[in-house]
């Protein structure tokens, strides 16, 4: 063995959370540079960073040994409800974890599968027993714990924080040797190291001393390490921060916390034999434990779990049985594609059986048929729609063989990958007992979210490094403002110029020093949170596979892996993804099967519906799913949908993929027949021309691979993963490669070749799949047609699902108006908690639900519909009597709203009077709005109305009912809100206000601060005569103008939109009495108006029309600002 | 009648004046040149009583008030003199003139110049004004109550004071409980109140004007005396006592040689005139003249005034006097006025930075310290305990052998010979007749690497050794000293030796 050998085996990354300051690859890295044949990453109580430390040593030829310092608690016993581990959310506690007054770190090092099992086990064990934010020492284990562990693990004495630097320093030199001596029984002698480090530290020297002490008396081996904390010496600076993160102070009041050098960076094997010429063994013992430590990462054992078929069947006879039962379904009814379906089918059982995956499919499957069982929507998406057998199990609703889809993107044989299974589930409570039953089935410790590993960036980034360099409050708001929201970035903007704007000064010290941190903290990992749906199973075993900690949601587990990570590593997860618009659908269907008692199925509605493609041909998709965007709305006339298709290219098209590679306008020239159908190559035509020779698919992508140059399934999908990202820039370079000698080869021409690669280049990373544009697709239609023939039940599950999709419920309210839907207002003596359908003369509307008012509790709006199914509130002291739950606050805004208006009135004859006379307000004040017509007006009619249909009532003039008006609830209330004392408790008020009636605009402004939307008129129809006056256009009436004249156009700006791929185009959308108003605003005239641009809701925009293909915009040319005011007006902004 | 002024301050100079004076503000001053019982209900708003007031302004005059429902001229004549008063004072300022104080107030604030309000007009004149006037401190609401009410009033679309005082009484006690009454009052002008009157300070501040200037201090010494003698007194009378004391000793100009520092200087000398100041800042109250003296004479021989002296001005703190009892088992600790006078003697020897206590600073800096000001050290051995920050042995570990170190402040100069980094001879520049620091190093412990500060301008790092020397011309044989490489510079030291 040469001198100047020497293995790192002590180092942390930034997986230790704030007490590492480097990413794992890049500790490999300098490892690599450094000659240096392996390394150990022993990561603070987890192996977060184990799986990324593994793949970058695996490709730079560095042996990635896995090991974690533990904390470990000196007490030795423990309780029995200690052993057992237990989700977080559970509130027992073990009180000797309170009260343990010592508590060390310990470095293990694992040198076998099962020495990783126990490491994984023993971090699942103390992470399980605590709440996800436990204090310091209460997450820990104790040696009796550790002793149950020890196999396959070995121990190093540690360093600061270790035992034997515990005892040393708090007791003395007999209890250190006594605590070595524990450690030598647990672990063995042979697995028990002395370490020693050396950071040129007096204290650190001298502890060395009593090390080497102890270690020749128990005959110990001596290893030496550097305790890395840290990749390069620069990066000290960064460690110095996060240790002020961690401790929240700032770097001049941190003191002490601070290192005192800046020696824990990776030294090379020389400089560790320099520091270390005096005790030649440590450096030695280095390499030989480097050998010991057969285990890493490949070895991981993971095993899918099992599904319990029946007696006498194998997993694989049982799922071809399910699946040919579902294909049956499927496609009994079409012999034509019955035979090519069987065919399929089979190819595909093959492979899942050669690749041993039938558990998984069946594992998804029992998912899917208990979502079935208890009525909660599920749908396939992603790449498993390309699978017959998933198609044929009912786990995905597209059919592959119909659609010709590509199983290869799905699953191959060549690509060594698990194949990755998306669920979308309603989101909210549905989903949540879709995850809860996995979690079930599979144990607690069987099942478990993917971790999702939050770093820095952006605003959180500047704001804490801006703290820790103690800037005030009002620097600090300025360096984090300069992190721009907007997805576009000016290409001048540099950051100077940044800096600059914000009044900062990139020479001064502090300021650049802010600069250097900010850039080097950028990505390190900050924390660890829950994926939003990926989960990974594993049966009964899974804590042995990766160590499972408790979510900061109760009830929830997660590995510390993230989703890429368990990909990388060959876990198999599946996708439990919520959706908003399942939710919508989910309740839309239970609204109709309630309220219309008419069954709609999603699987069988009617195809190529002709009310919905003119919908979606007239662009009239708000509150659609995938289609409602303003770039969708754009499209949508141009491409004009007509059958299902269509549908599947509208979602896929309107991505960044299609959009950068210039594919959007060829498409649509050759569909509007402008441009003539081509293809790059005669023999593409079979795969592009449903696309008209231009490819938006990522299969068609693969396809066009396997054409021109021959690849097989699984290397055209490994060409659209190299030319996914980013990193695999040398990968992406050998594959093309690849792809151009098999182009030469079939004789395809270089200009031909040139057109191909580009083509498949730029939209690998950003399309879709065409089965994920399939799925989605079904979903979209789906909600066009319920939005199409049921629009009140599809509206009022769109409201009770909020916040969701791309419009503000004000915005999709005034659409349903338009459309005709009547809206009835929040009122509590007939509201229920969410919005529903009201049936009145055979007529459908809305009735806005108590979910609508701002800041009333869900437990108080439900406590009030409780108490009014018994009897009617018959008056405010009734309704405060009877629903304490509701505060004074609820009760003022209830009034506000107009909510109490019709209190009282519930009672006896009064009640269809009342109701009828509800409905006639609602019904004129719709039409009010929808005419533009003035509320007088509208009361006139009002009165006419009643004057010409009640002869009782015609003699006498229309008065008010007794709390008809706002105000008149807001002074009652302000009374019985108030304790009245014993006296007076029984006593209700008569007689109406002394407050004056809330006028038109008040009222509004009401509306608008308490629910954020109005059934009036829109504030726009208060300003018409006004703009009138200008020669304002109305956004209705855009449609009818033609192309290239000179408008102008006021209107809400209810979307901001700068796209990262619209190269500084700003996009609003101004919304007014009859519709919304598109507008396109150049980057300069941007910069020029930034202000009224951004800050102002009311906007007068002239410029130029441009009306063609049926798409209407305004590309604006003077911006001013609407002095109106309405309050709590909103957009939704920089999409 | 009442009185209100509303006004703001045109001259920058009149409000100086009266900051610097610590006085009232000038629209008090002007109030109190009107009646003695003046309210200062806001630092922008006075209210005073001008009732009786016939026999000195009975006679008229010319003026034009707002509105006015036939006055008195008296009333008239009053509210014309403010008037005139303020703008001599550079003062903008509305006046109104009612019955009711509340009343005064809101009309002062919300009408431009001079109103008067004739008994029973309260309402006509405030039923216009916007709700947003009405001043809640008025009806003595709390700011949370208030901000409630507030609100309330908006969403019931009360907008002016009309609307409010046309409420039904009993409906807005019923809602707004005595909290609303008195407001509905309030905007009907109806609340019936005494003013609370603004009284002058207890002043302890002693002021004298030489006859002829003072260059000595002996001279000095007699008039502080007799100044501090008559504060104590003051101070004694009120039973209070003083933890700091200001002297401002008001010299005569200089002579034109001397260069003015500064801008600022200068400025503040053409304000104030050329003066001297100084601050005794006490660690516990006193009263004692002589002792006060004493202390006023130290600082001034350490930072004697620039010219003779021609006025002399104390102002003392007022605090409550120290009370405490020694307990028979507390060892004595010298009286607290002795130790001030021993310090301030100490301060003026040696310079007052370096008087105090030393107190380490928490950072990996060597030898960083701060002179903090000495006090006696009141806390109990348990709380020293808890402070372990600094403790050398928190735990229970056996205590090693510690050796005693003289660190030399400053560092002395060092010439190191070194072999691959590592000292083999040194020869230090600033040695004296006891201690010697030269010769062969016949062992190295180091480098002990330190680093810090970073992010600021004086970063340090520095490499330290501990070394053995032999020296033959030495008398010890033998010494035992810490040198360090400093490497931001490159330069070596020898920051102390083991004893």
């Amino acid at each position: 063995m040469s001198g100047e050998q020497y293995i790192e085996l002590h180092a942390r990354s930034a997986f230790s959370f704030l007490r590492g300051a480097a990413t794992p690859e890049e500790l490999i890295a300098v490892c690599s540079k450094l000659k240096m044949t392996a390394m150990a990453l022993l990561d603070n109580d987890g192996v977060y960073g184990a799986a990324r430390f593994h793949l970058a040593g695996k490709k730079l030829k560095v042996k990635a040994h896995i090991g974690a310092e533990i904390a470990v608690s000196s007490f030795e016993s423990a309780d029995e409800n200690q052993k057992a581990p237990q989700i977080s959310g559970s509130k027992t506690r073990n009180s000797k974890l309170e009260t343990r007054n010592s508590t060390f770190t310990l470095p293990l090092l694992v040198r076998n599968r099962t020495g990783y099992q126990n490491l994984c086990r023993l971090v699942t064990l103390m992470k399980l027993r605590v709440p996800k934010h436990a204090k310091p020492g209460e997450c820990a284990v104790t040696l009796d714990e550790l002793a149950a562990h020890v196999e396959g693990l070995v121990c190093l004495t540690g360093a600061d924080d270790g035992p034997l630097a515990n005892e040393l320093n708090h007791r003395g030199h007999r209890e250190a040797e006594e605590i070595t001596e524990r450690l030598i029984d647990i672990f063995g002698k042979e697995n028990v190291y002395a370490e020693l480090q050396r950071h040129f530290n007096r204290d650190e020297e001298a502890r060395n001393h009593a090390v080497l002490e102890i270690a020749r008396r128990l005959k110990l081996p001596l290893l030496a390490t550097n305790g890395v904390c840290y990749a390069t010496r620069a990066q000290r600076q960064v460690a110095d921060v996060f240790t002020c993160i961690r401790n929240h102070v700032r770097l001049e009041t941190a003191g002490r916390l601070l290192s005192i050098n800046s020696e824990r960076f990776v030294k090379s094997p020389k400089e560790m034999n320099e520091l270390f010429a005096d005790l030649p063994e440590a450096i030695a013992n280095t390499v030989e434990l480097s050998s010991r430590l057969d285990f890493t990462l490949k070895d991981l054992g993971y095993e899918f779990p099992k599904y319990p078929v029946p007696p006498g069947e194998t997993m694989t006879s049982f799922l071809r049985a399910r699946t040919y039962e579902g294909a049956r379904l499927r496609y009994g009814r079409n012999p034509d594609l019955s035979g090519r379906a069987q065919k399929q089918i089979e190819h595909e059982l093959n492979l899942i059986e050669k690749l041993k995956l039938e558990g998984y499919f069946l594992i998804v499957w029992d998912i899917v048929e208990f979502c079935k069982r208890n009525g909660i929507l599920i749908q396939g998406r992603g790449s498993a729609a390309n699978s017959a057998v998933c198609y044929s199990l009912g786990i995905t609703a597209v059919d592959p063989v119909g659609m010709e889809l590509l199983f290869e993107r799905f699953l191959s044989e060549e690509r060594g990958e698990w194949p990755d299974i998306d669920l979308d589930l309603p989101s909210g409570d549905q989903r949540e007992r879709a995850i809860q039953y996995v979690y079930e089935r599979y144990e607690k410790l069987g099942a478990a979210m993917t971790a999702n590993v939050i770093t820095y960036r952006g605003r959180s980034a500047a704001r804490e490094v801006g703290k820790v360099l103690g800037f005030d409050d009002e620097t600090l708001g300025r360096l984090s403002g300069l992190v721009h929201t907007w997805e576009w970035k000016d290409p001048k903007d540099t950051t100077e110029r940044q800096f600059k704007d914000a009044g900062l000064d990139l020479r001064d010290r502090r300021i650049k020093k802010f600069f250097q941190l900010y850039t080097a903290v950028q990505d390190l990992p900050r924390h660890l949170g829950q994926h939003s749906g990926g989960m990974v199973i594993c049966q009964g075993q899974l804590d042995s596979v990766v160590p499972l900690e408790p979510a900061a949601m109760p009830g929830r587990v997660v590995v510390q892996w993230d989703k890429e990570d368990c990909a990388d590593l060959g876990i198999i997860k599946v996708d439990l993804l919520g959706l908003g618009m399942m939710a919508v659908l989910e309740e839309t269907i239970q609204i109709i099967r309630d309220d219309y008692t008419e069954e709609v199925d999603l699987a069988h509605l009617p195809q190529d519906d002709p009310t919905v493609y003119a919908a979606l041909q007239q662009a009239d998709t708000i509150g659609m799913f995938q289609i409602e965007s303003r770039a969708q709305m754009s499209c949508l006339p141009r491409l004009r949908p007509q059958k299902f298709y269509d549908i599947v290219v509208q979602v896929a098209i309107i991505r960044p993929g299609p959009i950068v590679g210039n594919m959007v306008n060829p498409f649509l020239e050759r569909r509007l027949g402008r441009a003539p159908v081509k293809y790059a190559h005669p023999d593409l035509e079979p795969v592009l021309k449903r696309t008209l020779g231009v490819p938006l698919f990522q299969e068609q992508l693969l396809k066009m691979a396997m054409i021109c140059a021959d690849f097989t399934g699984g290397e055209a999908e490994e060409l659209r993963r190299a030319m996914g990202f980013k990193r695999s820039e040398q990968r992406m370079k050998e594959i093309e490669r690849k792809l151009r000698r098999g182009m030469t080869k079939k004789g395809i021409a270089d200009r031909v070749q040139e057109e191909i690669i580009e083509q498949i280049a730029s939209f690998a990373l950003y399309g879709f799949p065409e089965s994920h544009a399939a799925s989605f697709a079904l979903i979209a239609y789906a909600s066009a047609y319920l939005k199409c023939h049921y629009l009140a039940a599809f509206t009022a599950a769109t409201l009770n699902n909020q916040p969701m999709g791309f419009y503000q419920p004000f915005t999709i309210i005034k659409d349903a108006q338009r459309h005709g839907l009547k809206v009835l207002p929040v009122d509590v003596t007939r509201s229920n908690w969410e919005c529903v359908v009201a049936q009145v003369d055979n007529l459908r509307h809305l009735r806005l639900g108590l979910l609508c008012v701002r800041g009333l509790r869900e437990e108080a709006g439900r406590a009030v519909v409780r108490a009014r199914s018994e009897r009617p509130f018959s008056s405010f002291d009734d309704l405060h009597r009877r629903v304490p739950e509701l505060r004074k606050d609820e009760l003022r805004k209830l009034a506000a709203v107009g909510a109490l208006n019709f209190i009282g009135q519930g009672i006896g004859e009064r009640v269809k009077g009342v109701e009828n006379e509800n409905q006639r307000l609602a019904h004129i004040f719709n039409s009010a709005a929808l005419d533009g017509i003035s509320r007088q007006d509208a009361e006139a009619q009002r009165n006419a109305k009643i004057a010409v249909q009640s002869p009782t009532l015609h003699l006498t003039p229309y008065t008010p009912p007794p709390a008809a008006h706002r105000r008149d609830a807001l002074w009652q209330v302000e009374r019985v809100s108030r304790e009245p004392g014993p006296l007076y408790e029984t006593l209700e008020e008569n007689g109406g206000s002394p407050l004056r009636q809330m006028s038109l605009n008040e009222r509004l402004n009401a509306d608008l601060r308490g629910t954020g939307i109005t059934i009036g008129r829109h504030p726009m129809a208060h300003q018409r005569a006004w703009l009138n006056t200008m020669n304002v256009t109305r956004a209705g009436d855009l449609k009818t103008m033609r192309n290239g004249m000179w408008v102008k156009v006021a209107g809400w700006v209810i979307v901001r939109q700068r796209p990262g791929t619209a190269k500084g185009f700003v996009f609003l959308s101004l919304e007014d009495e009859t519709g919304i108003a598109n507008i396109i605003v150049t980057p300069q005239l941007f910069e020029t108006n930034r202000l009224p641009l951004v800050n102002f809701p009311f906007l007068l925009i002239e410029g130029v029309l441009q009306h063609q293909d049926n798409v209407v915009s305004v590309k604006a040319r003077r911006i001013e600002p609407l002095q109106i005011k309405v309050e709590n007006v909103g957009s939704h902004d920089f999409h | 009648m009442f009185a209100c002024i509303y006004g703001r301050i045109v001259s920058k100079a009149t409000a100086a004046g009266s900051e610097k004076e610590g006085g009232f503000s000038p629209l008090v001053d002007l109030a109190f040149t009107f009646s003695p019982l003046v309210e200062q209900t806001a630092a922008d708003t006075v209210v005073f009583d001008i009732s009786g007031q016939d026999l000195l302004f009975g006679a008229p005059t010319k003026f034009v008030a707002n509105k006015l429902n036939a006055p008195d001229d008296s009333i008239r004549n009053v509210a014309s003199e403010i008037v005139r008063r303020a703008t001599n004072l550079n003062l903008k300022i509305n006046v109104a003139i009612a019955a009711n104080p509340d009343v005064a107030i809101h009309v002062a604030r919300c009408f431009e110049g001079t109103t008067i309000i004739d008994g029973g007009d309260e309402l006509l004149c405030l039923g216009p004004l916007s709700i947003r006037n009405l001043d809640y401190s008025l009806a003595r609401v709390e700011a949370d109550r208030a901000a409630e009410i507030k609100e309330t009033f908006v969403l019931w679309g009360v907008r002016t004071f009309g609307d409010l005082a046309q409420l039904p009484l009993a409906g807005v006690a019923e809602r707004l409980g005595q909290d609303g009454v008195r407001l509905q009052r309030l905007a009907q002008g109806k609340i019936d109140r005494q003013l609370n009157l603004v009284r002058p300070p207890i002043g302890f501040e002693q002021s004298l004007e030489l006859e002829d200037p003072i260059s000595e201090l002996e001279p000095l010494s007699f008039i502080l005396s007799r100044l501090l003698n008559q504060l104590c007194a003051n101070l004694h009378e009120y039973a209070l006592a003083t933890n700091e004391l200001k002297l401002r000793l008001i010299t005569e100009p200089l002579s034109a040689s001397r260069v003015v520092a500064s801008e600022l200087e200068i400025n503040r000398e053409n304000e104030l005139g050329p003066f001297h100041e100084c601050i005794v800042t006490l660690p516990v109250p006193m009263c004692n003249a002589k002792t006060l003296l004493r202390l006023l004479l130290f600082e001034i021989e350490r930072e004697p005034p620039q010219a003779s002296i021609v006025a002399v001005s104390i102002s003392a703190q007022p605090v409550k006097p120290r009370a405490s009892q020694t307990g028979l088992f507390i060892p004595l600790a010298p009286e607290p006025e002795k130790l001030e006078i021993t310090l301030a003697r100490l301060a003026k020897l040696v310079g007052a930075d370096n008087v105090g206590s030393p107190e380490i600073l928490d950072t990996h800096r060597p030898d960083a310290f701060r002179m903090k000001r000495f006090c006696l050290n009141q806390k109990t051995r348990r709380n020293v305990k808890k402070d372990s920050r600094f403790a050398l042995n928190a735990g229970g570990a056996p205590a090693l052998p510690v050796m005693g170190f003289r660190m030399f402040r400053p560092a002395w100069r060092v010439d190191v010979e070194t072999t691959r980094g590592k000292p083999t001879r040194i020869s230090a520049r600033g040695e004296t007749a006891s201690i010697r620091i030269r010769g062969q190093v016949i062992c190295a412990a180091g480098p002990w690497r330190g680093s810090g500060d970073w992010w600021r301008s004086d970063v340090w790092a520095r490499d330290e050794w501990d070394v053995a020397l032999v020296d033959p011309d030495a008398r010890e044989s033998e010494i035992l000293c810490r040198i360090y490489r400093d490497l931001t510079n490159e330069q070596w030291f020898v920051a102390g030796i083991y004893d």
